[in-house]
């Protein structure tokens, strides 16, 4: 039972650094390129367009991000920890990879569910796309190591 | 709690004065069952050319939708947002018989690109003939999205063509090597007038006339074809209408008042030097679709308005101009749901089109004082 509690305390927790990501990189790419376009963006207005973009994502969208990284993670995890079973091969690589893949899938399949639209401004470039899935790598990789921790 | 009476009083006397009383009008369903109509253009009292953007373009005359569509109206992409969209008359119409259709477009040979392309045609015996390519917007585009389309001539006998910001790469709407986010000015044959603001500037496209739009679905000429109104569709929130004029910046997406659909901001930014700032702006978004300066005499306490559109929830505004400056707002129609188009027949009707597979198109008459029938908005 605390194992089970830990795990999730875990995995929210992995599922938060995901969205912080993610909505770091849209912040920070608009904001990068309104710099870029001579706008006046300071520190204080980037802190407080991060604070309000954490809150907006969450709140003010169509769907809140965290809901659909944690869904998307959710379900990448349950499949790692299968795959498990049958292959040997170091946990913290295995859910690295499958955070990764399942944010690319998500990245990727956004566009296809909405006429082609990208929602997520941040991931309208191939860079972006490629920082994001880095996230979920990350994402994974975290709750690879501490599942490890906890386990042993 | 002098001041504060004083204070209600003014606050009263001011809105009895912009808000001015609505007339008494009817509806009258001309047409039904057209799949997705999105403009019309009355060609006199008894013909109308009505677009369905899937891909027809349909008559009605003496009150009776044509079951056959015009012939020669080119192979359109229905997706998404797009399909066959705007027409309009050339403004010698009656000696020429030209009409302007704008649509999407699939390149040749790459389907999964298009663009937004606008054509001219003589338009005789239901047919058009002699098509020729006016505009067609550069580079292509991967989402069927965000095309603009709207069309206008202009009393010099220019034609402006918005064209819109093609959603994902919104940011092209502030440089000037591109067609999105613009608006184009074109002669009536299609070739650049050699007044055009960004003209034989380095790498600055020559059609472009203004630049930092997003969807602009809405253009209208004020009275004696001085202003020139523009409206378009902002992200989350953010619908702006805005007086137009040559070589100016409008800002999006570098300054907006709306935010994206992931809730996230797109600018921290409202205002900036050197970006035009929009007569007025809607937070929540009401989807304008569309805009006409009404002037004829049928509603005289209408006569120098604006009419616009929307989509969302659905209705129509009429905004009192004052100056350059929204003075009043009313919201009309509400039952008719979803408008797509709104313009003004010869009579000094109103002439809707409700958006959808099952859309009417619908005109607005004064009340007659014969008619025991209906109320007003019946």
């Amino acid at each position: 039972m605390n194992d089970i509690l830990k795990n999730s305390v875990l995995l929210l927790t992995v599922c938060m650094l995901a969205s912080l990501f993610f909505i770091c990189q849209t912040t920070f790419s608009n904001l990068i390129w309104l710099y870029h376009k001579g706008m006046p963006v300071s520190a204080g207005i980037a802190v407080t367009t991060i604070l309000s973009d954490l809150i907006g994502m969450n709140t003010r969208g169509e769907f809140p991000i965290i809901v659909i990284i944690s869904a998307v993670l959710l379900i990448a995890f349950f499949a790692a920890r299968i795959v498990l079973i049958w292959i040997q091969i170091e946990q913290k690589y295995l859910y690295a990879l499958a955070g990764a893949v399942s944010i690319l899938v998500l990245l990727v399949s956004i566009p296809n569910f909405f006429y082609g639209l990208e929602l997520i401004a941040g991931a309208r470039t191939y860079l972006g796309k490629f920082i994001l899935t880095c996230s979920g790598y990350l994402s994974g990789y975290v709750f690879g190591i501490n599942l490890c921790r906890s386990e042993s | 709690m002098k001041h504060a009476y004083c204070l209600f009083f003014m606050i009263l006397l001011v809105s009895n004065a912009i808000a001015s009383p609505s007339e008494d009008y009817r509806f009258e369903t001309i047409a039904s069952d057209l799949e997705h109509p999105w403009s019309l253009a009355a060609i006199s009292d008894s013909e109308y050319l009505v677009t369905e953007r899937v891909g027809r373009l349909r008559r009605i005359i003496d009150g009776q939708l044509d079951s056959k569509s015009v012939d020669g109206v080119p192979k359109v992409l229905f997706k998404t947002q797009g399909g066959l969209s705007d027409v309009i008359l050339h403004p010698n119409f009656a000696e020429n018989r030209y009409i302007y259709l704008s649509f999407s477009e699939t390149k040749l040979g790459t389907p999964s690109l298009n663009t937004l392309k606008i054509i001219r045609g003589r338009y005789e015996d239901g047919s058009l003939h002699d098509i020729i390519t006016i505009f067609s917007a550069k580079p292509f585009r991967k989402a069927a999205a965000h095309y603009g389309a709207r069309m206008l001539f202009l009393n010099d006998g220019t034609l402006l063509i918005t064209s819109g910001d093609a959603f994902n790469p919104r940011e092209k709407a502030q440089t000037l090597d591109n067609h999105f986010g613009k608006v184009i000015r074109v002669n009536d044959d299609g070739s650049v007038p050699d007044t055009n603001p960004f003209l034989g500037q380095k790498d600055a496209l020559p059609e472009i006339w203004s630049y930092g739009h997003r969807n602009m679905q809405g253009l209208a000429l004020g009275k004696g074809g001085k202003i020139i109104f523009e409206h378009e569709h902002g992200p989350k929130g953010g619908d702006e209408l805005n007086i137009l004029k040559s070589g100016l910046n409008y800002g999006w997406p570098a300054i907006t008042y709306g935010i994206d659909y992931s809730g996230a901001m797109i600018s921290p930014f409202t205002e900036r030097a050197g970006m035009e700032q929009p007569i007025k702006y809607w937070v929540p978004s009401i989807a304008p679709s569309s805009m006409v300066f009404y002037d004829k005499d049928m509603f005289p306490t209408w006569k120098g308005n604006l009419f616009l559109s929307a989509l969302v929830p659905g209705d129509v505004r009429r905004l009192s101009i004052s100056d350059g400056k929204v003075i009043g707002e009313e919201i009309l129609f509400e039952e008719l749901g979803r408008v797509r188009h709104i313009t003004v027949a010869l009579d000094g009707s109103l002439l809707l089109a409700t958006d959808g597979p099952k859309g009417q198109i619908i005109r607005v008459s004064a009340r007659d004082a014969s008619d025991k029938n209906w109320a007003s908005g019946e």
